[in-house]
C-alpha cells in the first residue's frame, strides 16, 4: 500500500510504501504525525465524518476548512495548498472528497485505523479516560477519539474485574512480566470507586496512589497498556478488534527504559502476527536495532531465524512464547526517515528501511542521526582519549 | 577420544604444523582469554604467523582455537575506530580463507562470529555505526574471550 503526498503542511514530498510494520523517524514537527493522521483520514474518512456528526459538530457541504480544523486541529486546514497532491493506493485525494461523503448523510459505526497519539496521556490524566465531547476543538481528532474508545472500553470492555494490571486473560505471560518487572514492579493497576468517579490507581504496598503521582513512565505506558488490550487476546464486546486493520502508534518508547520498550516491541510483533498493519512512529534506537537485526538474519532458514530471534529476546526456545516468531521472517518492515531538504524547501520522506551500516548515505548508514552520536563519540575518544 | 580441533588443523595444509598445545600459539596474548574448564582446550593455532610467508600481503587473522570439540576465532587488536575497516578486511581474509583453504576448520567453527579482543583501551561504542559495521561483518568486539561463548 502506497501513501503519495506532496506539498502538504510541512511535507513536500513523501512517498511511503508500508510494510506490514512500518517505523518513521525524523527530528520534533518533522512531518511523522501529520502524514500518520493523514492516513487515517484516508482510510476512515467515512467513519470521521458520521462521528463528528454524532456529535453535532457543524459540517459545511460546501467548505472544507471547518471539517478539516476538526479533524487536524483548529486552523490547520491550512496544510492543504493549491499545489497539495495525495494519492493512496493509486486513488487521488483531495478535500473535496469529504464534502461528498458529508452530502451523503451517510453512517458508518466502524473505523479501521486503531490510532494511538502521542499524546495519549491527555486522554487519562485525571485517572479515567475523557469522553470525545471534553476536548475543544484545537485538540486533534486523533486524541479524542482515542480516548473516548478507551472510555467506551473501560466502561464495557474489562468484564468485571476492578483490575487492570496484571489481568488474567489479557497478554500473554512473557509479556505480562516482562511489564511487570519493567514497569509496574509488582504494583497492581485498579479501578477505584471509593470517589464519585471511577478511576485507575496504582495499589502498591496498600497504597493508592492517583494517576498523576505514577512515574512518568508508567502514565505514558497506561494508555498503551489499554490500547494493547483494546488489540489483543479476549474480545470485547464494546471495541471489537476484527473491525481494525490498521494500528499507528506514535512514540511508543515515551517514558520508558530501554528493556520496558523491549516488552512493546514483542507487543507491537505480536498485533502485526496478528494481521494488523502497523505504523509506528518513533525516536527510539531500540525498534531500529531490531529491524537492523531482523533485516541481517531474515534470511536464514525459518528455525535458525527463530533460533536468532528467541536468543534476541531471550525467549526460551520450548516456551509458547517463541511461537511469537513463526513465519515472522516473510514480513515486510520498513524505515521512513522525514528530514529536512534544502532543495526541496521542506521535510522530505526517505526510505531507510535496509539500516545498512556501510551505505555511503548516512541517512542510512547512521539511522537518521539515531546512531550518529554513538558513532562521533566512538571517534572523539579514539582521538583524543587517554 | 580424539581431538578434533588438532585434526582440523593437521589436515589444513597452510598451518599444518602450526598447531599448538593449550593456549601457546597465542604468546602473552593467552591472557585475553579465560576457559571455563581449561580441561575441555583443544589447542590453539597463529594462523598470521604461519600464513605470513605464504600471503604476506594479505591482512591476516591472528588465532584459532579449540574448545570442546569447536574452533574459535580471535583477533587482538588495537581498537580505535581508525582500526575498524582493517578488521573488517581481516574478518574478509579470513572468511576466504576458512571457505577454501580450511574447510575442516570452518566445519567445526562454533558459530559465525570471530572475535575481536582490544589490545588496550577499546574506543568503539556499543551502537555506533563503526560497531555495526562489524556485527555485518561478523566481527564481535568483546573485552575477553570467554569459553565457551
Amino acid at each position: 500500500m502506497n501513501l503519495d503526498i506532496y506539498n502538504f503542511g510541512p511535507i513536500k514530498e513523501a512517498q511511503i510504501d508500508f510494510g506490514d510494520l512500518t517505523f518513521f523517524i525524523g527530528s520534533q514537527a518533522s512531518g511523522k504525525s501529520l502524514a500518520l493522521e493523514l492516513l487515517k483520514l484516508l482510510i476512515d474518512k467515512r467513519h470521521i465524518v458520521s462521528t463528528l456528526r454524532n456529535y453535532d459538530y457543524i459540517l459545511s457541504e460546501v467548505d472544507s476548512r471547518n471539517i478539516l480544523d476538526w479533524y487536524f486541529g483548529e486552523g490547520l486546514h491550512g496544510l492543504f495548498s493549491e499545489g497539495t497532491r495525495i494519492e493512496f493506493s493509486g486513488k487521488p485525494f483531495s478535500p473535496q472528497d469529504l464534502l461528498k461523503i458529508i452530502a451523503s448523510q451517510e453512517r458508518v459505526s466502524k473505523e479501521a485505523v486503531f490510532y494511538i497519539p502521542a499524546q495519549r496521556i491527555l486522554s487519562i490524566s485525571d485517572g479515567r479516560p475523557k469522553n470525545f465531547m471534553e476536548f475543544d476543538v484545537s485538540t486533534p481528532y486523533v486524541i479524542r477519539m482515542f480516548s473516548e474508545t478507551l472510555r467506551i472500553f473501560m466502561q464495557g470492555g474489562l468484564g468485571s474485574s476492578d483490575m487492570i494490571f496484571p489481568m488474567g486473560n489479557r497478554l500473554k505471560g512473557m509479556a505480562k512480566s516482562s511489564i511487570n518487572e519493567t514497569i509496574f514492579h509488582d504494583g497492581k493497576v485498579i479501578i477505584d470507586k471509593s470517589g464519585e468517579q471511577r478511576k485507575i490507581k496504582l495499589e502498591v504496598d496498600g497504597l493508592r496512589i492517583p494517576f498523576m503521582a505514577w512515574s512518568a513512565g508508567q502514565k505514558e505506558f497506561m494508555p498503551l497498556l489499554l490500547a494493547i488490550y483494546c488489540l489483543s487476546d479476549f474480545p470485547s464486546s464494546v471495541v471489537n478488534k476484527a473491525d481494525y486493520q490498521w494500528v499507528i502508534i506514535e512514540e511508543p518508547e515515551m517514558g520508558l527504559h530501554p528493556r520496558a520498550i523491549l516488552s512493546v516491541l514483542l507487543e507491537i510483533i505480536e498485533l502485526m502476527q496478528n494481521g494488523y498493519k502497523v505504523a509506528v512512529s518513533t525516536h527510539s534506537s531500540t525498534f531500529l536495532e531490531f529491524v537492523w537485526a531482523f533485516n541481517n538474519i531474515c534470511n536464514l532458514e525459518e528455525e535458525e531465524f527463530k533460533e536468532a530471534m528467541n536468543k534476541l529476546f531471550d525467549v526460551d526456545d520450548n516456551s509458547t512464547a517463541a511461537n511469537l516468531f513463526n513465519g515472522l521472517k516473510s514480513r515486510k518492515i520498513k524505515t521512513y526517515y522525514s528530514t529536512q531538504h534544502e532543495a526541496l524547501g521542506g521535510v522530505k520522506f526517505v526510505d531507510i528501511s535496509s539500516l545498512d551500516a556501510f551505505s555511503d548515505d548516512i541517512d542510512i548508514s547512521e539511522w537518521g542521526g539515531l546512531s550518529s552520536f554513538a558513532g562521533r563519540s566512538s571517534e572523539i575518544v579514539s582521538l583524543y582519549g587517554r | 577420544m580424539g581431538n578434533t580441533f588438532k585434526e582440523a588443523v593437521e589436515e589444513t595444509p597452510d598451518i599444518a604444523k602450526g598447531y599448538a598445545g593449550g593456549l601457546r600459539a597465542l604468546g602473552g596474548n593467552a591472557q585475553v582469554v579465560s576457559a571455563k574448564d581449561t580441561r575441555l582446550i583443544d589447542g590453539s593455532v597463529d594462523i598470521d604467523g604461519c600464513t605470513s610467508t605464504l600471503y604476506p600481503n594479505a591482512s591476516r587473522w591472528d588465532y584459532a582455537i579449540g574448545y570442546d570439540g569447536k574452533a574459535y576465532f580471535l583477533e587482538v587488536h588495537p581498537a580505535d575506530t581508525s582500526n575498524v575497516k582493517e578488521v573488517i578486511k581481516k574478518a574478509e581474509w579470513l572468511k576466504n580463507w576458512l571457505e577454501n583453504k580450511a574447510p575442516r576448520l570452518k566445519q567445526i567453527a562454533a558459530d559465525k562470529a570471530f572475535y575481536w579482543v582490544a589490545s588496550g583501551r577499546c574506543c568503539i561504542l556499543r551502537g555506533s555505526v563503526q560497531s555495526k559495521r562489524l556485527a555485518q561483518s561478523n566481527v564481535l568486539l568483546v573485552n575477553k574471550l570467554n569459553l565457551p561463548v
